[in-house]
Order: C-alpha cells, then structure tokens, then sequence
C-alpha cells in the first residue's frame, strides 16, 4: 500500500486534461441573475409554449407546471437554454396516483437562484416518458430508480437496467397496488 | 501483436475502501481506467415504502438510518418538511440548538472523512486523531439525546427535551481546541508530499458537469461554485449566524479535502455563535395530536454531503401518501463514472474517498 504513492509520481503528469476546467471560475457566481417569481416565469412559458403547458399552479411559493410526455423533451430544452436557466436537476420522482401515473421533476437555477417542478401524468397501462438524459446527465440514475419502483419506461435512456433492486426482481415496490406476498 | 485487449476488475461490494458495500465495474486498459460502471442496492432497506406506512412523528426514525453520521441533519430535513406544511412555527431555542446540533454533526462528518481518506491511502495515523475527536462530540450527542448515532431527538414542533444542565459550557470548551485540532490535522497531511501527488490534480469535475449532474455540497463547491442552501435558502435561523463558504478553485481531489477542512472551521464558528446567543425558551411548538397533511412540497437543507431533500406527498391521511428522499450521495456518485475514466486504477480509491459517501444515504 505504501507503494501507491512513489508508482505515481511518473504517470501522474500525462493525466487527460479534458475536464479541466479553463475559465476563471468566479464567472459562475452564485445568483448572478435575478431570480424570478412564479409568475414571471408562468407568462414566459406560457408566450413560448401556449397550450402544451396543460395546466400550471404555485405550490409554496414555487410554480408547478404539467406538460405531456410528447412535449416533454422540448420544455426540458427550453428551461435549460433559454434565459430561464434551470441549469441544476435537483430531484427527480415517480408518484402513483391511483388511477394514472406521476414522474415529478424539481429543477432549479443555481445562477438566478429560482425553482420549478414540472409534472407529467401517464396513463398505467403504458408509462412512457422520453428520458430527460439527454438534457441533464443528473437524471440518470432517478430515472433508473423511477423505472424499477413504478414501471415507467424512460424512453432513449442509455441504460435502463434496475438500480437499486435485483436484476430478476418481479413487480413494481413503489406501486401501491404491489403485493407484498411472495410470487407464485 | 497490436491486439488491443482490457480486463475487467470488480471492486467491492466487501472491499475496505468501498466505505459500506459498494460494487464498481472497472474496464482496464493495463493501469488506466477505460469504463467504470457502478452497482448499487446491496443496502436497499426500502425506506420510502416504509415510510407511507409508519405515521408522520415514526418516520423521525427512519430519516436517522439515512446516513450514520448526519442523522441530526437528516432528521432536520424532515422535520422542517413536516413543519413548513404543518404552518408550524417553531421557538427560538428549539431553533439555535438544531442548528448547533447539525453543525456538530457536520464537524464530526468531516472527522471521519479525514480519517478515512487517510486510511484509503495508506496512511493509518490520521484516523486516530480524528476518530479521538470524533469520539468527544459523539458523547455529547449521547449525554443530548441518549444516542451516539440515531438519535430521535428531533420532533415535529421542536425537540424531544432540553439540553441538559451545564453542557453548553463543555461544549463552548471544547470549540476552543477545535481550530488547534484541525490545525494539527492540516500538519498530518496536506502537506504531506505522497499525499499531494495522489490528490492534486487528480479526479478532476468540472463545473459544468457537476452542475448538470445536479452535484451538490462541498463537492459542487469545490468546482468554483459558491452554492449553500444556508446561504441561499436559509432555514431553522441560518440567517442570524455569520459564516463563509470555502470554495475551491479546479475540483480536484485536494480542493474536496480542503474545502471540508476549511468547513469544519467555519462549523465550528457556528456552534460558538449559537451557545453565545443561545435563547431561553420554549423547546417545543403546539403541535396537534394526531399529525394529517393534506398538500405537497419540497424542502431541502444543507447537510455535510449535499442538498437533503425530502418530497412529501400528502393526502389528508396519518401517513405520507408518497415521500421521496433525495439523499445527496445519491446523486453524487455518479460523478465516478465520468472522473475516473482516463485515470489509474489506484486512483480510483483516492478519487472514492474524497466523494465522501455513506451506502445507507445511496441505497436508502
């Protein structure tokens, strides 16, 4: 073990420096723009997207929007890029709510130091998203956990194995109608 | 001759430096690392399907058996979760010592992730004088709630009971050794020249990466960005406490290791500012007797190793319709698969240790 450290030193400089950051980092300072009420960002994403915005509402002082699965992947884009700037996935979760089925995102701004939750309802008999990978790396794995407990399919995701349960495990836990009975 | 062929290693899951049962995939081209695919769930307890059946005030209990030592946090997290849709308001007092506690909780945090990087490392010294240290503030912990790591003391409305008589002031003693303490810690490694070479320069993140990954805590902050929900978001009375936050420059391994050293000083002002400015009062709010909520949120707090986050869904019941923890180690691990490729494979243990993570909080 001791050795680690003199095996080192050599390789140590032909490190990839492709991560390596250039830019000065005191540019991404924390609340750098303005943060936006709810209602401010309810009007810009109304002006862009009309009535693919199915329904919006302000939970706590935080907008909450539904979007159908279809048009998902554009809003995504559009809190991403656009002057929004919802840069950071903070969490990501399926819901059942009996009849349908829920996924939940909460994003928020790490430079405007605002907050969004955007909801997509999908009918039980076929669950499918398109996965939000692309987007935002951080979905990754809270959608592998979203798939295995609910049985949602994130479509194009790059790797929809099961996560956290066994690889053979039958049945969706987080469902409220999963039998807690061994299988016969 | 010019065949190209890579190997495959599995690491863990029973493997020391795993820190818990964690298994990594490793595709290796001679000592390079080409692919690490991780595999988690040997420690899933199903804490979420466990919690829509256990009341509101049980589930205190659960959030305890997230992370060993951040459980003071973490029950934070929940309670003000439970408290914020409740429209409860919770005393002055209740407030300071929740904030006194978590911030020793956040000391003791970064004693055991200095002890244990030094150990992944080879270097077995530093883990007795952290865990030595360590050991001071868990007996406090237990002489407060009657428990070293899962301590329920935290209740919806306040806390279980009040401090008991006489120990602020050992506290406020033993705050005073703590700058010398960490000093002597900064003396055992950081300017260690083995040390150096395994960590500077070594498991680089940048910051956008870290930030589309949704990486948060010292390890976010160690890429240059300065974002703290104390700061941002404050809760539970962060505003009235004057504090910094340490920031790295590159987000190499040694900007992690610097930047919870820096935290365990500024930690410790904290709880130096809360003792000297500790109210009088009630420890409780009223609370009614049977705990129902109907409506949603999100809350999140700052915790040792990131953003805590506890989603709660309620439908007028006794019991959450549906609770997300979204656990910070959760989300920062999957930095590994994108920092280790490229690297060597005894990276892989020094770029593992400064993540910082506890299988309890991944797995949940």
């Amino acid at each position: 073990m001791k050795d680690h450290g003199q095996a080192h030193n050599s390789p140590m400089s032909s490190k990839p420096k492709e991560n390596n950051p250039k830019e000065n980092p005191k540019e991404c300072l924390v609340g750098s723009g303005k943060p936006l009420d709810p209602e401010a960002i309810k009007s810009i994403l109304l002006k862009r997207f009309g009535s693919v915005i199915e329904e919006t509402q302000v939970i706590n002082k935080e907008l909450v929007i539904w979007v159908s699965a279809a048009n998902l992947l554009e809003v995504g884009r559009f809190l991403k890029d656009s002057e929004l700037a919802f840069d950071h996935p903070r969490c990501l979760c399926g819901v059942d709510q009996g009849e349908h089925l829920e996924v939940v995102y909460h994003l928020c701004s790490i430079s405007r130091n605002h907050k969004i939750t955007v909801k997509v309802k999908l009918p039980r008999h076929m669950p499918k998203v398109p996965s939000l990978y692309p987007v935002y790396k951080g979905a990754d794995w809270h959608e592998r956990e979203a798939a295995e407990m609910f049985g949602i399919i994130f479509e194009g995701h790059p790797d929809p194995r099961h996560l956290l349960l066994l690889d053979d495990f039958q049945g969706y836990p987080l469902r409220k109608d999963f039998s807690w009975s061994a299988p016969e | 001759m010019a065949i190209k062929t890579t190997q495959f290693l599995n690491m863990g899951p029973q493997h020391p430096s795993t820190h818990g049962v964690f298994r990594m995939m490793l595709e290796l081209d001679g000592e390079r690392v080409v692919k690490c695919q991780p595999h988690l769930g040997y420690l899933h307890r199903g804490l979420e399907k466990l919690a829509e059946m256990r009341t509101y005030p049980q589930i205190i209990s659960l959030t305890d058996r997230l992370h060993y030592a951040n459980a003071f946090q973490n029950e934070l997290t929940y309670c003000l979760a439970v408290e914020s849709l409740l429209g409860i308001e919770v005393p002055k007092r209740a407030q300071y010592i929740r904030v006194m506690l978590a911030e020793m909780s956040r000391m003791q945090n970064h004693m055991i992730f200095f002890g244990a990087l030094g150990m992944d490392l080879g270097a077995l010294t530093p883990f007795f004088y952290s865990f030595k240290d360590r050991e001071t503030i868990l007996d406090f912990f237990e002489e407060i709630a009657g428990a070293r790591l899962t301590f329920n003391y935290l209740r919806i409305g306040g806390l279980k009971e009040d401090l008991p008589e006489g120990i602020l002031e050992r506290i406020y003693a033993f705050t005073d050794q703590v700058p010398k303490i960490v000093d002597e810690y900064e003396e055992l490694l950081s300017g260690n020249e083995i040390f150096l070479a395994r960590m500077k320069g070594i498991g680089i993140l940048s910051k956008e990466l870290a930030i589309n990954l949704g990486i948060t805590g010292p390890i976010l902050r160690s890429t240059g960005v300065a974002y703290d929900i104390r700061k941002v978001e404050p809760y539970s009375s962060y505003e009235d406490f004057t504090f910094s936050i340490p920031v790295g420059t590159c987000g190499d391994n040694f900007d992690r290791y610097k930047i919870r050293m820096k935290e365990l000083r500024e930690s410790n002002s904290i709880v130096r500012q809360a003792i000297e400015r500790m109210p009088e009062g009630e420890i409780c709010a009223k609370v009614p007797k049977v705990i129902k909520i109907d409506g949603e949120g999100y809350f999140r707090t700052e915790t040792s190793v990131g953003e805590q986050g506890v989603y709660i869904i309620g439908k007028g019941e006794k019991s959450p319709y549906r609770i997300k923890f979204r656990s910070p180690a959760f989300v920062n691990l999957q930095m590994l698969q994108y920092v280790l490729p490229g690297g060597l494979v005894a990276d892989v243990i020094a770029t593992f240790s400064t993540v910082d993570i506890c299988m309890g909080e991944v797995d949940r």
